[in-house]
């Protein structure tokens, strides 16, 4: 009888079209983040053995051109350091393309000389990169969202319920059944997308990774958490569906906007 | 010299900088997608620590290569003494630190927290499931 239940559940589940097509939605948006990680990973690569190359070519120019003082070559000089950009920079860029992974410095006065960035288009840098990090925190929980609002108002609302609670001895079981098939799903996408990472970035198999992979593992399953505590109340679909989605605009939206509120805020004297 | 100048505003700056990491940390327990995005960046060395250590070890490369130089520039050596092809690109290399329970409990706890609320609401009347008709 369970074994029959389960089946048709599954049966259900893959021949809907909308959660056919949110999955593909999240392995396609993450595919693109994973091409967009690789791109800033190789730029970033090209950038510092060009200037490798360079600053061989600059210095020895430099010591051609000013071949009788030192101190006025060493005006000239740059030297460089870079900030090792870790694999794992691809999956989630951070600060990593606000501040430049390179700084060459002349050994005049530093303080002018640390706060030197590329020229970047602000707007592009508001918005910031797609990456995977953008696409578990956000889209994740939207698909989520999609998937387990109606869990058990869409049996209401379909009129099965009452058959459902007459014929079974363990309804629970059943919506059990139907999120854990969910769960699985966008499990497998997610695992899906950080095996094509580790070999397309030529991630290294370390214990950073392992951590990056249960840390998402763990933000997914807190999502789908908290759409069965929604569910639990029994409310219907779009009292569901506003809950969630008031709770995503909280959490990704207003929550990393708090500094506009932070107490401690106090400008520096001068500034620098 | 300027740096010597600036270097209470840019000890200012830091602190800033250290006291709204530590304010971000503090917020991310209680909300898991701050938590997520702080935890995602420490791994890939790309968050705000990562950059003020990167900062730090320009100020001691920068201080390397003026304590080098400037005995060199107030003695007038000759510049084809040195062997300037030696100078090369260095490299920062920070190690990732993995704090497993600072990263796991929060979101363990917020899950662990919407799944026994929705138990308690499941199952309200004792053993009995507590379903409504409609």
């Amino acid at each position: 009888m369970l074994f029959d239940m389960n089946t048709l559940l599954l049966k259900n589940f893959f021949r809907s079209k909308g959660l056919m097509v949110g999955l593909l939605f999240l392995l396609g948006a993450g595919l693109v983040s994973l091409h967009i990680g690789k791109l800033f990973l190789d730029k970033n690569q090209e950038i510092i053995e060009k200037t490798a190359h360079y600053q061989q070519e600059s210095i020895a120019r430099n010591v051609k051109f000013h071949s009788k003082e030192i101190g006025l070559l060493l005006y000239y000089v740059r030297f460089g350091l870079v900030n090792e950009m870790s694999p794992l920079a691809g999956l989630s860029m951070g600060q990593r393309d606000v501040h430049p992974s390179l700084q060459s410095v002349t050994i005049r006065n530093l303080e002018e000389q640390k706060y030197a960035t590329d020229l970047m288009n602000p707007m592009y840098q508001l918005l910031s990169n797609l990456d995977f990090s953008f696409v578990l925190i956000c889209f994740f929980p939207l698909i989520i969202i999609a998937f387990c609002f109606n869990l058990i108002s869409e049996e209401k609302e379909g009129g099965m319920w009452s058959l459902v609670l007459s014929q079974s001895s363990r309804p629970l079981s059943m919506i059990k059944a139907k999120i854990l098939i969910r769960y699985a799903s966008v499990l497998s996408v997610l695992v899906l997308l950080l095996v094509v990472a580790t070999v397309y970035l030529h991630l290294p198999l370390d214990a950073a990774l392992l951590a990056f992979a249960l840390t998402s593992i763990l933000y997914m399953s807190f999502w789908f958490a908290l759409a069965w505590l929604v569910v639990s109340f029994q409310k219907n679909s779009s009292q569901n569906a506003l809950i969630l989605l008031l709770s995503w605009v909280l959490l990704t939206l207003a929550a990393p906007a708090y500094q506009c509120f932070d107490p401690t805020f106090v400008p520096c004297s001068r500034g620098v | 010299m300027g740096d010597d100048e600036a270097a209470p505003d840019a000890l200012a700056l830091k602190e800033k900088l250290q006291k709204r990491n530590r304010l971000s940390s503090i917020v991310g327990l209680f909300f898991p997608t701050v938590h997520v995005q702080l935890s995602l960046n420490a791994l890939s060395l790309s968050d705000m620590d990562n950059y003020l250590h990167f900062l730090e070890k320009l100020e001691d490369f920068h201080e390397q290569k003026r304590l080098y130089f400037y005995p060199k520039i107030f003695t007038e050596v000759p510049v084809v003494s040195e062997k300037w092809a030696a100078f090369g690109l260095e490299y920062y290399r920070e190690k990732v630190e993995v704090q497993w329970l600072k990263m796991l409990l929060p979101l363990l706890i917020i899950t662990g927290l919407c799944l026994g609320w929705a138990s308690l609401k499941f199952n309200k009347n004792g053993n009995e499931e507590n379903f409504k008709l409609s």
